[in-house]
């Protein structure tokens, strides 16, 4: 792919100008290769790393997917093990988490770009809303902990995990929001406002839809965290076998990756083969709910920019 | 002819933070007129122009002091709403920008969140007929506003505001990013509009201000230099500074 051309020096004759290769042309030339090549290269790098692990998982764990590993729950016996219980916590979590921190999230930031005064007070939410998003999992694992689980007395339940995985993804939902917000065209929002529109007028029919994609870019980052994540769980005491599918907000619940968790920390081989299988489940959960939000953004840039 | 001021501006200032932007200005707009303000870039022009539908308000670190009073009321009273301000004087920017919807919504949404209670698809016909676009939209009025041209993005704009039925239409240099052709039809109909509305135009162009308008303010560094009627100003204006302006030694 480097097609280096550093002879043109030889050429001795007096050629048209146009065809004059000599000066510092061929080093020019010579260093935007490089910098191509470099950026080529990281690119493989990381793509190939991924790739490399999809391919490893899946060789390991496509075995073990069929029906039963849907619709059993896990067992001390590898041939009998599913995911059952797992995959439909994954699934609770996701949808209360969803509920909770998108509509609080939007919301939140829409208010904090658009309508709330600017002043010390909003520069100090701001901030501490950018440190929130880099607190670690852990940490809101514990305060879930206190906070749910403890004083609310919301007990180890779905609730408890999923206000949890909730709070985590607020920084990113809130964040991402606001920097959708400010891109839309101020001719955008001037021309609705000159129209006699109120500020909430304006927000709605305007710079919420011209935002949304951006939005939704970021409520996507933010739940395929939430749904991959193990540590605030543990803490918060999901249950690595549940022998039942849970039933409402209230019920204990365990989640793919606490089941990866589980089953990988086992010393069977079997086990780990159905860890694979469990992240193959993972992976195709996170792709699902991706693809929704994507044919979402797709329909709602309907009227080009 | 009757000779009402619509708009009457008293010892304004304008600040921006420290900065004074427009300094103890006096103006007398009357009805169903044009009335340019002219003057080099940073002369305060587009500053007092926003402050006639309140859009200065969205600006940061903005004071006003003085009144502007639109039919007699300081339109910033405390009493006044500067949703109501702008309802009853429109504006069309610089740049046109409509929103991106079609043709048809672009025109519809204000007077649909105004409250309007007529036939709203009529409503985008008379208005869109009166901005001169009816003829070359009839036919697609639910493609994007943005499949328009230029100057037919700008005569959209002007429709939409001509939809909200205002009284007065303020016009912020609109046809500085339009092609000469584009800019003549626009300037045709303003000529055309002002037997209906009242219209302020700020316009760096000297020639389209000589060509549109009934009467011309000067602006220079803050300061109002001259106010009178656009022939006189054009032909002999009282202040050396406008002969110059005018003449194009600067600006």
């Amino acid at each position: 792919m480097i097609n280096l051309n550093l002879n043109s020096n030889a050429t001795t004759k007096s050629e048209h100008p146009l065809l004059d290769q000599k000066g510092n042309l061929g080093k020019r030339k010579l260093k935007s290769y490089i910098f191509a090549f470099m950026c080529f290269l990281a690119t493989v790098s990381v793509i190939g790393l991924i790739a490399y692990l999809i391919l490893d998982t899946y060789l390991q764990g496509s075995a073990w997917i069929n029906a039963d590993f849907f619709t059993n729950f896990a067992s001390r016996m590898p041939n009998k093990s599913g995911i059952k219980a797992a995959l439909f916590g994954t699934i609770w979590l996701l949808g209360i988490t969803a509920l909770f921190s998108i509509p609080v999230g939007v919301i939140s930031g829409i208010y904090l770009e658009e309508l709330m005064k600017r002043g010390y007070f909003h520069r100090f939410i701001s901030v501490n809303v950018s440190n929130l998003a880099g607190v670690p999992s852990v940490v809101y694992g514990i305060f879930g902990l206190a906070f749910f689980v403890r004083m609310l007395g919301f007990e180890r339940s779905l609730l408890s995990g999923a206000l949890t995985l909730s709070l985590m993804s607020l920084p990113v939902i809130i964040i991402s929001t606001r920097e959708a917000i400010a891109a839309v065209p101020s001719s955008i929002k001037m021309g609705a406002l000159a129209m006699g529109a109120t500020k909430w007028q304006t927000a709605r029919d305007h710079i919420f839809p011209t935002a949304l994609p951006g939005i939704l870019t970021g409520v996507i980052l933010a739940l395929s965290r939430a749904v991959g994540e193990t540590a605030p769980l543990i803490i918060l005491g999901a249950v690595s076998f549940l022998a039942f599918v849970p039933q409402g907000w209230n019920d204990g619940y365990t989640a793919l990756p606490m089941q990866i968790y589980t089953w990988v920390s086992k010393p069977q081989e079997e086990f780990h083969q159905l860890a694979a299988a469990t992240i193959i489940v993972l992976l195709g959960v996170l792709l699902v709910a991706n693809s929704i939000a994507i044919f979402i953004r797709i329909r709602s840039r309907k009227v080009k920019l | 002819m009757n000779k009402e001021t619509v708009i009457e501006v008293q010892k304004v200032g304008i600040w921006y933070g420290e900065n004074k932007a427009v300094k103890d200005i006096n103006l007398t707009i009357e009805r169903q007129k044009v009335f340019a303000l002219i003057g080099p870039s940073g002369c305060g022009k587009s500053t007092l122009l926003r402050c006639f539908n309140r859009m200065n308000d969205f600006v940061d670190g903005f004071r006003i002091e003085g009144s502007i009073s639109y039919r007699g009321m300081n339109i910033y009273d405390k009493k006044v709403d500067p949703v109501v301000v702008r309802k009853c004087i429109g504006m069309v920017f610089q740049k046109p920008n409509p929103f991106p919807s079609s043709i048809f919504e672009n025109i519809a949404w204000a007077p649909r969140i105004n409250g309007y209670k007529g036939d709203i698809s009529e409503l985008v016909e008379t208005s869109l007929t009166k901005a001169g676009l009816w003829k070359e939209v009839k036919d697609r009025l639910k493609s994007s506003g943005f499949s328009l041209s230029g100057g037919q993005q700008q005569r959209l704009c002007i429709a939409r505001t001509i939809a909200m039925q205002p009284d007065v239409i303020l016009m912020d240099e609109p046809c500085s990013a339009l092609d000469p052709i584009s800019t003549s039809i626009i300037e045709e109909l303003i000529s055309e509009l002002k037997k209906q509305y009242s219209i302020v135009i700020v316009t760096h162009s000297m020639q389209q201000a000589a060509r549109v308008s009934d009467q011309t303010a000067f602006l220079f560094r803050g300061d109002l230099i001259e106010m009178g009627d656009t022939s006189k100003i054009f032909s002999m204006p009282d202040q050396k500074l406008t002969k110059e302006y005018i003449s194009g030694k600067f600006g």
